[in-house]
C-alpha cells in the first residue's frame, strides 16, 4: 500500500461515516453540500473531521473520483 | 449495504474483468469446449446467406456499438449471455462433449438472437430487415440444436416456450414504458427487465433437463433474473446522459424528473438531472438497489455448487462497491472543495 492509500486508509472510515449519515439525512446532506463554511465544518466534525483532515483527503478522493472508467459493455 | 468496510481503496482496482470475462484454466477441458463452441459457431455462419454471414461476423451487429470491430465469437460476449453452462460448470460437466457443446450452441444462439431482437425493437439496428432475418435464422438453427438433444416429449419444451414468451411480453412492457413513462415503476421496471434475460435461461433449462435434474432450473433461472435486474440498473445508471441524447427513457431516468418531463417535446437538460443527483445522491441508493439484487441473485444458488457464477456475481458486487466509493467520494469532494480552495470549486 502506498503513502497514499495508508492516509486514505485512516481517513476513510470516518468518511465512509459521513456518507452514511448524510445518505439517511436529507437536512445534514443540504448543510453538507450547499451550507455555508461553518455549517460544513460543523458537519464533518461530527464524524471526526477537522479542516487539516480535508487538507490531507482532498487529494485522494480526486484520485477516486477522477480513476479509469468503471463502465463496461453488458453484451 | 454501505460503502464501507474498505479500509484500504486501490484506486487502480479495475473490477470490470470479473464481469466481463471467464476466467478458465488454460488446456482445460472446458477451455476446449469453449474454443469448440467459437468454431462451430463461425462453420455455421459460413453456411448463412452471404450479406447474413456478413452482418453475423460483425461486432456492432450483437453490440449496437458500430466500431467496425469483428465479431470475436460467442466467448468474446458477456460470460453472464451465451457462457452460463461454463458458469454453472459443476453441475453441468458430466455431460459428454458432444451433448454438452449442442446444447450450449443451440442455446447460445438462441441467446444471440434475442439480442437482436432487443436492438430491432428498441431501434438500434442500423440493417433492420437483415438484422430480423439474421434474427429467424439464429433463433431457428438455435432450436433445432436444442431438439437434436432433447426429446419432443421433454419438459424443457414447456419452459421453452414460457421463457420465450417471458421475453416478448418484457419487450412489449418496455415499448409501452417508454411512451408512457408514468408507467415506467420500479415494480414494473423489477417485473419487466427480468423478462429480458428469460431466453439466457433457456440455455440454462436446456441443460438441467438434459441432466435431468429439472428442479435445479428454479434457483438458477431466479438468479439469472434477478442480476438482470441488477445488471440494467448498473448500466442505465452510468449510460444515463448517452440515453438523455439518445432519447431512450429508461428506470434511472424517470428518477431525475417527473413523468411529465419525458412526455414533453424537449427533455430536461442534463445539467438540471445532475442537480437532482446531487441534490439526493440518487447514485448512491440506486447502487445500494443493485448490490440488494445481486445479494438475491446470490442466495438463490447459495445451495448449488457453481463457484464461477458465485465469482461473477461476486465481480459485480466489486464493481458495484466501487461505484459507491465513487460516488460517495465525489460528494464529499464537491462539498469541501470551496474549503479547502480547490481550483474546480
Amino acid at each position: 500500500m502506498d503513502a497514499s492509500s495508508r492516509q486514505l486508509a485512516e481517513y476513510w472510515p470516518r468518511i465512509d461515516a459521513l456518507i452514511a449519515a448524510a445518505k439517511e439525512d436529507p437536512a445534514l446532506r443540504d448543510r453538507l453540500q450547499y451550507g455555508t463554511p461553518e455549517q460544513k465544518l460543523a458537519a464533518l466534525e461530527k464524524v471526526g473531521l477537522s479542516f487539516e483532515d480535508l487538507v490531507h483527503i482532498h487529494k485522494e478522493l480526486e484520485t477516486i473520483v477522477y480513476q479509469g472508467s468503471l463502465r463496461f459493455w453488458w453484451w | 449495504m454501505v460503502v464501507g468496510g474498505r479500509p484500504a481503496l486501490d484506486a487502480k482496482a479495475r473490477p470490470t474483468a470479473a464481469v466481463t470475462h471467464l476466467k478458465l484454466a488454460e488446456d482445460s477441458r472446458a477451455a476446449a469446449l469453449l474454443a469448440r463452441l467459437d468454431s462451430s459457431y463461425f462453420q455455421l455462419v459460413d453456411r448463412l446467406p452471404p450479406r447474413l454471414g456478413l452482418l453475423a461476423r460483425q461486432g456492432s451487429t450483437y453490440t449496437g456499438i458500430q466500431a467496425g470491430e469483428a465479431f470475436g465469437g460467442v466467448s468474446a460476449m458477456n460470460p453472464g449471455i451465451t457462457g452460463t453452462p461454463w458458469l454453472f460448470w459443476e453441475p453441468v460437466q458430466c455431460l459428454e462433449d458432444g451433448v454438452f457443446l449442442q446444447l450450449a450452441l443451440g442455446g447460445s444462439l438462441v441467446v444471440l438472437a434475442s439480442v437482436l431482437l432487443d436492438h430491432i425493437v428498441d431501434g438500434q439496428a442500423v440493417r433492420q430487415g437483415e438484422m430480423v432475418l439474421l434474427h429467424q435464422a439464429l433463433h431457428e438453427e438455435g432450436t433445432a440444436r436444442l431438439r437434436a438433444c432433447l426429446a419432443a416429449d421433454s419438459g424443457f419444451w414447456g419452459d421453452f416456450e414460457r421463457l420465450g414468451a417471458e421475453h416478448v411480453a418484457g419487450l412489449a412492457a418496455e415499448l409501452s414504458a417508454r411512451s408512457e413513462p408514468e408507467q415506467l415503476t420500479l415494480d414494473a421496471f423489477c417485473a419487466m427487465v427480468p423478462f429480458k434475460f428469460s431466453p439466457i435461461a433457456i440455455t440454462m433449462a436446456a441443460f438441467c433437463h438434459a441432466l435431468g435434474q429439472p428442479g435445479l432450473l428454479a434457483p438458477i433461472e431466479l438468479s439469472i433474473k434477478h442480476l438482470a435486474v441488477a445488471s440494467q440498473l448498473l448500466d442505465d445508471m452510468g449510460d444515463w446522459e448517452e440515453d438523455l441524447q439518445a432519447g431512450h427513457l429508461t428506470y434511472y431516468l424517470t428518477q431525475l424528473a417527473p413523468p411529465a418531463a419525458w412526455q414533453a417535446t424537449d427533455w430536461p437538460a442534463a445539467s438540471e438531472l445532475q442537480q437532482r443527483i446531487d441534490a439526493d445522491w440518487l447514485d448512491i441508493h440506486t447502487t445500494e438497489m443493485v448490490l440488494l439484487w445481486l445479494e438475491r441473485s446470490l442466495a438463490c444458488v447459495s445451495g448449488l455448487p457453481c463457484s464461477a457464477w458465485k465469482a461473477y456475481l461476486d465481480g459485480y458486487c466489486a464493481l458495484a462497491r466501487q461505484h459507491l466509493e465513487r460516488y460517495g467520494a465525489r460528494h464529499i469532494l464537491r462539498a469541501i472543495e470551496p474549503l479547502v480552495g480547490s481550483p474546480e470549486a
